[in-house]
């Protein structure tokens, strides 16, 4: 279909404020990123120019290297674990089994409670003296588990990665809504040919939201590389740096005063995102291409 | 066609008014803010001055009401002439982001505090703090602090600011807990101490409470007082090269052993919730946290409170205290006499005496302005000024004494020599690194 001038104009019109607003909110902040983080800057004084001497550092610090892995890990854990525990979740629920709703809320409810309150949460629940987890232990005779879950370095990464699961409901309430949306003359024509709910879910469900999935793994892929205040409300990185993530390294290069450190860190989440997404994209949307 | 063309042409007009509005506001806040840095207009003869205030010392804090009075009293009594304006910030991370972002963008609040000597040295080279240094020579005012006090507070010479909450932190011991394991005297060595912890665990007492999240501010307080302890008075200046580092951060391993298995991963809450309700024996922190110990501390928990100062190593360094300034006040530079004089009034209102005392025993902090111990209610607290004012020398923690990035990777590099990833030399070579 050809777009005609007038067509154009109402296109440029409708784009602007978005344009405008992506250019300055994002853009400009990613453009002035790279550029600072050239410098060498505290802040407070005059930036001084340092080349890649930033890129040199942080690539030389074993704790951003780690903070890199563990968000890769992370991204790759949300959408491996979280989007088809989700789809699972969604399907079940799609078939509206008694109190459905209930469910449905309270899987969604941890989306409106506060980070800072679950992670209090969280973080109580695996104390090492007065947790619940220990206590649960103690009383099934498992008492020799019990263990400081958060600052053990073989337990803690897997107790804050844990703690993303309780977002999944946040997925599930997206490609619940993309099975609404299927026409249920799909599953009629399905039910005559024979089909059990296992071959209508492979074949009609699972296709037909097959673009709700892709956003769900993508959310779930940029949710991962920005993780922070999980990490930083539970562990604070610790214990040695076990579960760093770059967005948590790069605040305490700014705490330390060292903006160009943070900066270049910020360039390389950046970097990371993006390589992340296109290969999801690319991964994901192969099929649909061809 | 048309419709369209009018329809960006008045787009266009919108964003062109919005954009100027912005460049409108921004030449106004230039023309407002003083080349030093202030945001504060001068003003003309007769016309209040409002003085703001970025004040930590609100909400919960244990300072909160009583200064809060003052400040109240100070506007009463210069109404119509000087109104400072406390705006309220409650967690210290934040404070210091704001009051950084601020000087670094050239709007400076008028009054602030600054709560470590390298943050003060970080905050002068933004060129936009007020020169205190003839106001607080004047004999009134240098007479009101304690001896030395403001030379310390000097960046290169030059009083940006002076000391105002100063801090000694004992060692605490309960005394009760160190009888049930046989121990009637606080230990003045680390042989003792050690022997000590061995008894209290077997009576499965936590001998010391220890901690590794946010700031490891309680064992860093501890590490502070092995530093001291093996590296003397003057250990910060010697450098992290010194031996003393290493030996130091050999006796918090051993301490470790004989902590609670939550020290891994523990927060202030989890440390004072140990020594408050007596599973643990010995903790250390500053006078401020005195008033919480009465309050949310066990039973009787406060009268079995014993005080003891830094421990011998190898016959050396026994008798030490820390002592930390815990905030600076500082304003920014004003090109106003008028608001500079203000900045003053308030500045000489806010030290004295009968004030400080009066915030001293509603708090349980100590202050850099002297005071008589007999005016102090609490005997505890008199006591540990006493102690502090009487001891062998006074040093001050580590995180006050060396740079930033080095003090925020103390935890780090504590959990790595706790955990075993590295050992004390190792642990040492990590703060060098980040130095």
């Amino acid at each position: 279909m050809k777009v005609r001038k007038n067509d154009k104009i109402g296109i440029i019109i409708f784009l602007i404020p978005a344009l405008a607003l992506f250019t300055v909110f994002f853009i400009v902040p990613v453009i002035s990123i790279c550029y600072m983080s050239l410098f060498k800057w505290n802040g407070i004084a005059a930036a001084e120019f340092t080349g890649f001497s930033n890129y040199k550092n942080i690539f030389g610090d074993a704790v951003f290297l780690r903070s890199i892995r563990n968000n890769i890990i992370w991204a790759f854990a949300a959408c491996l674990i979280q989007v088809p525990l989700a789809l699972l979740m969604a399907l079940i629920l799609s078939t509206k089994p008694r109190g459905w709703k209930i469910f449905r809320t309270v899987y969604f409810l941890p989306q409106v409670i506060s980070g800072i309150a679950i992670a209090m949460l969280w973080s109580a629940v695996f104390n090492s003296e007065y947790g619940i987890l220990n206590g649960i232990l103690k009383a099934v005779g498992l008492g020799h588990l019990s263990r400081n879950w958060l600052g053990d370095p073989s337990t803690a990464f897997i107790c804050v990665l844990i703690y993303g699961l309780l977002y999944v409901g946040y997925y599930m309430v997206i490609m619940m809504a993309g099975i609404t949306n299927i026409d249920e003359s799909y599953y009629e024509a399905a039910k005559i040919d024979g089909a059990n709910r296992f071959q209508m879910d492979i074949h009609i469900t699972i296709p037909m939201i097959r673009y709700s999935i892709v956003t769900c793994v993508t959310l779930a892929a940029v949710f991962g590389l920005r993780t922070f205040e999980q990490v930083y409300l539970l562990t604070n990185g610790g214990p040695a740096n076990r579960t760093s993530v770059v967005v948590l390294y790069l605040y305490n290069q700014m705490r330390d005063n060292n903006y160009g450190g943070a900066n270049a860190s910020s360039v390389m989440l950046v970097l990371t995102g993006a390589c992340v997404i296109i290969l999801i994209r690319k991964l994901l949307s192969k099929k649909e291409e061809k | 066609m048309k419709k369209k063309v009018a329809m960006l042409m008045a787009m266009c007009l919108v964003t062109v008014g919005m954009l100027s509005a912005c460049k409108k506001s921004e030449n106004t806040a230039d023309t407002n803010s003083a080349d030093k840095g202030t945001e504060g207009a001068s003003v003309s003869a007769g016309e209040e001055i409002t003085l703001k205030f970025p004040c930590i010392w609100v909400g919960s804090d244990s300072k909160a009401e009583v200064f809060g009075k003052m400040v109240s009293d100070f506007n009463e009594e210069n109404k119509g002439e000087i109104k400072v304006v406390i705006e309220d910030q409650t967690d210290y991370d934040a404070y210091r982001d704001k009051i950084r972002t601020q000087l670094s963008t050239g709007s400076a609040p008028d009054i602030f505090t600054v709560e470590s000597y390298s943050d003060l040295e970080l905050f002068v080279q933004s060129g936009k703090l007020m020169d205190m240094t003839d106001f607080l020579a004047d004999s009134k005012m240098t007479d009101r602090f304690v001896e030395g006090i403001l030379d310390k507070s000097k960046v290169d010479g030059i009083n940006y600011g002076f000391a105002y909450e100063n801090a000694y932190i004992p060692i605490m011991y309960n005394m009760e807990l160190l009888e049930k394991a046989g121990v009637n005297e606080v230990p003045a060595t680390y042989d003792e101490f050690f022997d000590l912890c061995k008894k209290l665990k077997e009576e499965d007492i936590f001998p010391v409470t220890q901690m590794t999240k946010d700031n490891a501010w309680t064992s860093m307080l501890w590490y502070s007082y092995a530093l001291a302890s093996c590296g003397g008075p003057d250990i910060y200046e010697k450098g992290l090269d010194d031996p003393a580092f290493v030996k130091a951060a050999e006796i918090i391993k051993e301490m470790f052993a004989y902590t609670s298995p939550d020290a891994v991963g523990a927060d202030a809450t989890v440390v004072n919730g140990h020594f408050f309700n007596e599973r643990a024996a010995i903790y250390t922190n500053g006078t401020w946290i005195l008033g919480r110990i009465q309050s949310e501390g066990a039973e009787g928990l406060y009268e079995n409170i014993q005080i003891g100062p830094s421990l011998t190593s190898e016959g050396n360094n026994g008798g030490g205290y820390l002592n930390v300034v815990q905030a600076y006040v500082c304003a920014s530079a004003q090109e106003d006499p008028a608001r500079e004089a203000a900045i003053h009034k308030f500045f000489e209102f806010i030290t004295e005496q009968d004030k400080i005392v009066e915030l001293s025993n509603s708090s349980g902090s100590t202050f850099a302005i002297a005071t008589e111990v007999d005016e102090i209610e609490d005997e505890l607290q008199a006591e540990i000024i006493t102690a502090g004012a009487d001891a062998a020398y006074a040093i001050g923690h580590f995180q006050g004494s060396v740079p930033t990035s080095v003090a925020n990777a103390f935890p780090a590099a504590l959990e790595s020599l706790v955990l075993g990833d590295t050992d004390a030399a190792g642990f040492v070579d990590m703060l060098k690194a980040a130095e």
